[in-house]
């Protein structure tokens, strides 16, 4: 259906605040956090295939590229990437909640919210203080 | 238009039930990944090879690409969708994206039968 904007003037509406200048709950951040954590993952993902190919084509590059990822810079990467995968999964985790109908109460959200948070720095933080891991030389 | 209707709503229903099957299976492989990469001897090809030479950690791994590839191209598939709006150009983005993970699995998979079977120069 065609409207003719001369007879029927656009009616003026109020503007919504701009989501640059718009304070997003709580909720709303980890919500949008999740989707930017998966893409990068995604990013990861790549990276990683990449790397198995190296592994699988040249041992020289691999090398090189693993020598990159214990140095320091390489190592405050993973530690960034575990941060993202944990946030996700515990992110995920609350969706899978929420397909059971759990975890709807809107008095807990923020507390949810919150918990995720912990869950995930904690996730990390125990991942990342393990004693030995490349070191220890025991598989398990 | 009703067929056209109840095919998006068989392929939404299919699309939700593989996020979230793929997403319970990666709860249990990648775990499993970070634990035995995280008590190799070493991160050297040799290693890697050696690892990969038993065919559970060979099949494990694929899998783990597979599920990760189809889990991504779902997430980033919905991300594309709700942010994209021109038509034209969301159906480019949706086809680099899945290219991309198509290619990136295809040669991680291809990787690890090059490892497995021990044909790595």
């Amino acid at each position: 259906m065609h409207i003719d904007s001369k007879t029927h003037p656009r009616p003026r509406r109020v503007l919504s605040p701009h989501l640059q200048i718009y304070r997003l709950p709580l909720t709303a951040l980890l919500s949008i956090s999740h989707r930017i954590s998966g893409a990068l993952l995604a990013v990861g993902f790549i990276l990683g295939n990449l790397l198995l190919v190296a592994a699988a084509t040249n041992a020289r590059t691999f090398e090189l590229i693993t020598g990159g990822l214990l140095h320091p810079m390489g190592r405050l990467a993973i530690a960034g990437w575990i941060l993202l995968f944990n946030y996700h999964l515990v992110h995920g985790l609350r969706h899978l909640l929420w397909d059971l109908s759990l975890g709807f109460s809107r008095s807990k959200q923020t507390g949810f919210a919150v918990l995720e948070l912990i869950s995930a720095f904690t996730l990390t933080a125990l991942m990342l203080l393990a004693p030995g891991l490349l070191e220890s030389g025991s598989a398990p | 238009m009703t067929r056209h209707m109840a095919h998006g709503r068989e392929s939404g229903r299919r699309d939700w039930l593989l996020e979230r099957g793929t997403a319970l299976l990666l709860l249990l492989l990648v775990p499993w990944l970070g634990l035995h990469l995280a008590f190799l001897p070493g991160l050297s090809q040799a290693h890697l090879a050696d690892w990969l030479h038993a065919p559970i950690n060979a099949m494990a791994l694929a899998s783990l690409i597979l599920m990760a590839a189809l889990h991504a191209s779902l997430g980033l598939r919905s991300i594309l969708m709700d942010y994209i709006a021109t038509p034209s150009l969301r159906a480019l983005s949706l086809l680099i994206t899945r290219s991309l993970l198509v290619f990136s699995a295809v040669i991680g998979l291809g990787a690890i039968w090059l490892l497995h079977t021990g044909a790595t120069p």
